[in-house]
């Protein structure tokens, strides 16, 4: 129970945090927002009212909190960058879909992958098969995931004709042919933490070899692959959600880029075009959202590991 | 495989061919490339490679050799200057933290934590939205963000050396704190320090050409590798080889420098 409270406490304190320094960093920007939304023909009077109603009159804090009071029930003001005056909140939420379903395929790729490899790479170990696997990983941890990709587009999309670059439909609208097209994108998110997920379980499935209780279990006459799944696989699993969770920063970094490539209606392709010009409201709340995301779900898989270990608790 | 007494693996050694090519390749690429790499020539636009053009021309007519040395070239002086710094303050502020303790050190462990569940490409859209693209703001974007990772590694191996004999028979010498810290402790976290220097590069060269192929870091007319891919993805159908040159140049540099550093971590 002190543990949950702990981290509780920490949730809070690391959202409060993470807000904080969202807010700050786009509010630290010299130059007289007034001035560039309404002009240099602007009247002094125009401009004092501009500022008013806005409230850039108040003070820093009042400003911070108006805004946190504001985003807490979902209202992020209004967008710069299109010709309509469209809320920041509407903007999110049609993009949202598309990166979390990018999001989740490539989470459910990443672990029916690498579960399996891990495995067979630990069993084989300093096999061929061992050296195979380890030099493989090793290569796809060096290829940007934009470039795979665009090699992905090269390959499946021109030459294969397997997809239609660019062409992305929603789940809502036809399930089957938006999962025929964005498998490709996840992929290309996927394969890097695959590499880096094997290599991972491998050597944490290594580790629990040596244990002895491995040991106690083969000289009762088991079985390797019974010791394994029934024993070894749950121990070794354990590390290895909490580098699920950070798997998780990156991927949602990593469907930044991949939208860039594939031309994805979503969240990070947003993001860089909101940076481009200069629409801080919706930086900042994308921003915000991707970091409470992964501060919320960082808490819940503690909360996990301290149900699946006892030991953490005990501590 | 045994090199001065050490046993070198298969991985090891491809890495260090493989990385000396590259290094070959920009170091040439800083006197001499085969044409000016900023020089259009619409005539040769989108050329195949061939014996003029080695790898072939862009859309601009730019020869992409020239291009992928230059580009190369400035790629890798931001990462190392990006290391430089992470490694450089991390180190300071985790020996600091780690041999001193106390208050400071959970604050600043705390403050740790919470920086690194942002994800580091955020952190740097953050930086670049504020202070705007370029060059020089992601050597200080990407630069800072590595503070954090390069201070907890060496925060722990401090915490855990400053216990030993060593610094024990320092201190009853007389010698001061930062003299230990720095003459003693630091020389000894040789073993972990270098690989992840290496591994540091390796983050700062993907980062770098994330960045620049989103169009926030390296500017034109300058060549980077990230800036390579970006220009060169409308092309792709035509003309891939705009694309494969730079790509395959950041996959050798990573795989060769992670080779290296497997190798040094196995002996």
């Amino acid at each position: 129970m002190k543990y949950t409270i702990k981290k509780c406490i920490t949730l809070f304190i690391s959202l409060f945090f993470a807000s904080i320094l969202t807010f700050t960093a786009f509010h630290i920007i010299p130059g007289d927002s007034a001035l560039s939304a309404l002009g240099m023909d602007a009247t002094e009077e125009q401009l004092e009212e501009y500022r008013e109603i806005m409230g850039l009159n108040k003070s820093f804090p009042e400003r911070y909190a108006d805004w946190l009071k504001n985003a807490l029930k979902g209202d992020f003001g209004y967008s710069s960058q299109y010709q309509m005056r469209m809320r920041v909140s509407t903007l999110i939420k049609e993009r949202l879909i598309v990166t979390l379903w990018l999001a989740v395929l490539s989470f459910m790729l990443i672990v029916l992958v690498s579960i399996p490899l891990g495995i067979l790479s630990a069993r084989k170990k300093n096999g061929i098969l061992d050296s195979l696997i380890s030099l493989v990983t090793q290569v796809f941890m060096s290829i940007p995931s934009f470039f795979l990709g665009m090699l992905i587009t090269l390959i499946f999309g021109v030459i294969l004709k397997w997809f239609t670059p660019g062409g992305y439909v929603s789940p809502g609208e036809n399930f089957g042919l938006s999962l025929r097209f964005m498998v490709f994108p996840a992929i290309a998110v996927a394969i890097p933490k695959i590499a880096m997920m094997v290599k991972f379980l491998r050597s944490s499935l290594l580790g629990e070899m040596e244990l002895d209780y491995v040991r106690t279990a083969k000289s009762k006459g088991m079985k390797n692959i019974s010791i394994l799944f029934k024993h070894i696989l749950k121990n070794a699993l354990i590390p290895v959600i909490t580098f699920l969770a950070m798997m998780l920063a990156d991927i949602l970094a990593g469907t930044i880029l991949v939208e860039q490539v594939f031309n994805l209606p979503g969240l990070g392709r947003l993001l860089v075009s909101s940076i481009a010009n200069r629409d801080y409201a919706v930086v900042q709340a994308i921003i915000l959202y991707i970091v409470s995301v992964v501060i919320i779900i960082n808490f819940l898989v503690d909360l996990i590991y301290q149900w699946i270990d006892p030991r953490v608790r005990r501590n | 495989m045994k090199i001065k007494g050490k046993t070198c693996s298969f991985n090891y050694i491809l890495g260090l061919v493989i990385t000396s090519l590259v290094i070959l390749i920009v170091l040439i690429g800083f006197f001499y490339t085969p044409y000016d790499p900023n020089k259009m020539n619409a005539a040769l636009k989108n050329s195949p490679p061939s014996l003029s053009h080695l790898l072939g021309t862009d859309n601009f007519g730019r020869d992409i050799l020239s291009r992928v040395m230059k580009g190369a070239g400035t790629t890798y002086i931001i990462a190392v200057a990006i290391v430089f710094i992470g490694a450089l303050f991390g180190t300071i502020a985790g020996a600091l933290t780690g041999y001193f303790g106390g208050w400071f050190d959970e604050v600043l462990m705390r403050f740790n934590d919470v920086l690194t569940s942002f994800p580091s490409i955020l952190l740097a859209l953050v930086f670049v939205s504020v202070f705007g693209p370029g060059t020089y703001n992601i050597v200080y974007a990407l630069g800072i963000i590595f503070i954090p990772s390069y201070a907890r590694m060496v925060r722990s191996e401090f915490i855990v050396l400053k216990e030993r004999d060593f610094v024990k028979n320092a201190k009853l010498m007389g010698a001061g704190n930062f003299r230990i810290m720095f003459v003693h402790i630091l020389p000894n976290t040789k073993r972990v320090l270098i690989p992840s220097l290496l591994i540091g590069f390796n983050n700062a060269v993907l980062a770098e050409a994330g960045l620049s192929y989103l169009g926030l870091g390296v500017q034109p007319p300058q060549a980077s590798l990230g800036r390579m891919l970006s220009e060169a993805q409308s092309y792709m159908l035509d003309s891939p080889w705009c694309a494969i040159a730079p790509g395959l140049m950041i996959i050798l540099t990573v795989l060769g420098f992670s080779l290296i550093s497997g190798g040094l971590e196995n002996e």
